[in-house]
């Protein structure tokens, strides 16, 4: 691409017109010539805001350039009308009115010769600036582009350009468009995938935290990293808090005050950026950064507090019923110490149930996790040294079983085959209890290895045999015709089957049906009513058993939970099946989830991708 | 098959009990060791065709007596079960790294079926 000099230069308002309620369009006339990319931004200057008291501070914004490159050498920029005074001064000016413009600066977004076929444009709001002189090159160029724009905004009413771009749709081929007024989310956009083919990119401009909430949804849809691209900025709300306004309430000698001030939990409050504008004294002690150099930062200087839900509610802009709570984060101290901590972030409204503010809490729950660890590696060591006994306790009733000691009575015989059978039941428990706690400790090793999965499968069926024709079950294996051969850990694979399966049967009655389902799941499909998001193996398993109680099904894959219809019915189990299914399943990068109803039945859903991603690193804890 | 010779090795005395009398059924000669050291010695002296060898034991433990007879002219080519208690004991992935070309697992396995293994291996 040619190199574009960047420079000063005087300016003059030549257009300023409303262009949707609370936004404004301003055209400069440059003095010289000016020449800049479609899609490029330059920051413009305004003489001295006099009386200026308020955060942000400063004369200059950057605005995205939203017409096309001209001979008049002019240049137009959109924005909200807010109440800082820059904006409120900029977008009051008139035609004559003066102004500097610095720039152009670079553009993520670059069209030309070497486009993608398709281009799916996601602009939030006022961001939509960017992408009307791309929409517009590429018709007046006549570039081989299919081009896609989701527009997000708060209602029509403050939505800029929606004749414009409604004229567009109509007189050309390659535009479409869509307009959202709520939260977004990968369901929305998941069909313009279907029936295109070849290179796709998706463009995101919008506020910081929309950016960063449709960058997830992407992800989940299974879109690359690197076929995105993103423009992002930091809107201020009217009524943003302010370090003032903190100041005003918080730094004085009230009891409240010195309540958040010499509370034991570390305690912050953000603008609605995430931008610290106070912490007290345990956020010092915990995270061992001062005052001085939390505020002006994000929360991430210490970690990563900021959640996909912090997001997400942010740009859903609703109110929480709860708020954020995020267990066992791992934080760092500024001596590069990590610690684990407990967060809490609640929003803060103003009377518009605008979001002004977060209130984020965090406790230090090191010497609690420390302990946790302890109690695990005693679980291990415990399960371990059982083992010698269990195996001597095997052995011998294998031995006198097998009458290598002299013949036994029938009375005999039934009474050592009931020890053998209990030692049994043990050593699968103490299995059990060793691979939970290998997990805990995050010792459990993936051994991967190619995996004919229908096989597998099979085995695993095979080896329930006895259970599944005691009970008389009607068992049903449905497997995919071509499964490739994946990369699995045996170990794994055999907790998730071994459980699954042992689960239906256990837990259907007599003469009831259990079916395994082993498929390839293509990304885009829809397996037990969620959306695909990259080619795994599904692994399927119904019954027609008794169920989870509704109010429970929350509580599943909890660890040692068991369901209150089935502990009356006399069914041996210890609560650590699902839990451990669970945690095997996140392991290989997987997901888990299910369908059930009471006495009618519970289908388990289990992708397991095809290509594994080392997602949760298993490394040994601290 | 019958009197082949095997040496077990083995600190809990139940099991070094339990597996001596069912090989002896089987028409297995056996010797036995308590821990890794004694095991080395009577190995490397008595050459048996076979050697069943726990992981955990005091004094020289199982990985280390392995090491050891594998730099004996003779040991480097013994045939070796290796006992375990824990299927992924990272020391048994270590020590089939260092390819010994059989183990097993103590608790899920009969003992009839160890018997059977070894057999196996002698006749294969």
């Amino acid at each position: 691409m040619e190199k574009i000099p960047q420079k000063v230069f005087k300016a003059t308002v030549s257009s300023a017109e409303l262009v949707a309620q609370g936004v404004k369009k301003i055209t400069c006339k440059i003095s010289e010539p000016f020449s800049f990319s479609v899609g490029q931004y330059v920051w413009v200057e305004i003489p001295n805001i006099e009386g200026e008291t308020k955060i942000p501070k400063g004369s200059r914004r950057a605005f995205s350039v939203c017409n096309m490159p001209n001979k008049e050498n002019t240049i137009s920029v959109i924005g909200r009308i807010s109440e800082s005074a820059f904006k409120q001064k900029f977008f009051a000016f008139s035609e004559g009115d003066e102004v500097t413009i610095h720039g152009p600066f670079g553009s993520t977004f670059i069209i030309g010769q070497n486009s993608p076929k398709d281009l799916i444009m996601i602009a939030g709001g006022v961001a939509i600036a960017p992408f009307l002189p791309i929409i517009e090159t590429i018709k007046t160029q006549s570039l081989p582009i299919k081009c896609f724009l989701f527009y997000l905004n708060r209602n029509q009413e403050s939505t800029p350009f929606l004749k414009e771009l409604e004229a567009l749709k109509e007189n050309n081929k390659f535009f479409d468009y869509k307009v959202k007024y709520d939260v977004f989310s990968w369901d929305d956009i998941k069909y313009t995938c279907d029936g295109l083919e070849g290179e796709r990119k998706w463009w995101v401009a919008g506020p910081q935290a929309m950016v960063g909430y449709v960058y997830g949804e992407l992800e989940k849809g299974g879109i690359s990293m690197f076929d995105m691209a993103f423009e992002n900025y930091y809107p201020i709300h009217p009524h943003n808090l302010t370090l003032e306004k903190i100041k005003e309430q918080l730094q004085g000698e009230g009891i409240l005050a010195q309540a958040i001030q010499n509370s034991a939990s570390h305690t912050i409050i953000t603008d609605a950026n995430g931008v610290v504008l106070f912490a007290n004294k345990a956020a010092e002690e915990i995270t061992g950064y001062t005052v001085e150099e939390m505020l002006g930062n994000t929360p991430r200087l210490w970690g990563g507090m900021m959640s996909d839900e912090f997001y997400k509610n942010f740009w859903a802009r609703k109110r929480m019923t709860a708020q954020i709570f995020i267990e066992g984060v791992i934080n760092r101290r500024k001596n590069g110490e990590a610690y684990y901590a407990n967060a809490r972030i609640t929003t803060i409204f103003d009377e518009e149930d605008e979001i002004i503010g977060f209130v984020g809490t965090e406790e230090d729950v090191t010497n609690a996790k420390e302990i946790d660890q302890a109690k695990t590696e005693l679980i291990f060591l415990a399960s371990h040294q059982l083992r010698t006994p269990l195996s001597a306790i095997n052995w011998y009733t294998e031995m006198l079983l097998e009458e290598e000691a002299g013949k036994l009575n029938d009375k005999q015989k039934e009474y050592v085959d009931e020890v053998y059978k209990g030692s049994q039941r043990m050593v699968n428990l103490v299995d059990t209890l060793l691979d939970v706690s290998r997990f805990e400790l995050g010792t459990f090793v993936l051994d991967l290895k190619p995996v004919d999965i229908v096989s597998f499968a099979k085995s695993m069926v095979k080896e329930l045999k006895v259970q599944i024709d005691e009970k008389k079950l009607k068992c049903e294996e449905r497997y995919s015709k071509e499964m490739p051969l994946f990369n699995a850990d045996q170990k794994s694979l055999r907790i998730i089957f071994q459980n699954l399966l042992s689960n239906a049967i256990t837990y259907t009655p007599s003469k009831g049906e259990v079916v395994l389902d082993v498929r390839m799941a293509k990304q885009g499909d829809i397996i037990g009513g969620k959306n695909v998001g990259e080619a795994s193996v599904a692994v399927i398993v119904s019954d027609t058993g008794y169920g989870i109680p509704k109010a429970q099904q929350d509580k599943i894959f909890t660890k040692l939970f068991r369901a209150d219809n089935v502990r009356g019915k006399n069914i041996e189990g210890t609560g650590l099946g699902l839990y451990m299914v669970q945690a095997t399943v996140e392991q290989a990068g997987g997901s888990i989830w299910f369908e059930s109803e009471e006495n009618k039945g519970t289908t388990f859903y289990v992708l397991l991708p095809l290509i594994y991603t080392k997602k949760k690193e298993a490394t040994k804890a601290p | 098959m019958s009197n082949k010779k095997i040496l077990i090795i083995e600190d809990e005395e139940a099991l070094r009990r339990a597996l001596r009398e069912e090989f002896a059924h089987a028409n297995f000669e056996t010797l036995e060791a308590k821990d890794g050291e004694e095991g080395l010695t009577i190995a490397l002296s008595a050459h048996p065709d076979l050697i069943l060898l726990d992981i955990v034991m005091p004094v020289m433990d199982g990985m280390a007596m392995f090491k050891k007879l594998r730099e004996d002219a003779w040991g480097k080519d013994a045939k070796v079960i290796i006992l375990t208690n824990y299927s992924d004991d990272e020391r048994v992935a270590s020590a089939v790294v260092q390819q010994p070309k059989y183990y097993l697992v103590k608790s899920d396995w009969k003992i009839r079926d160890v018997v059977a293994k070894a057999k196996e291996i002698l006749g294969g």
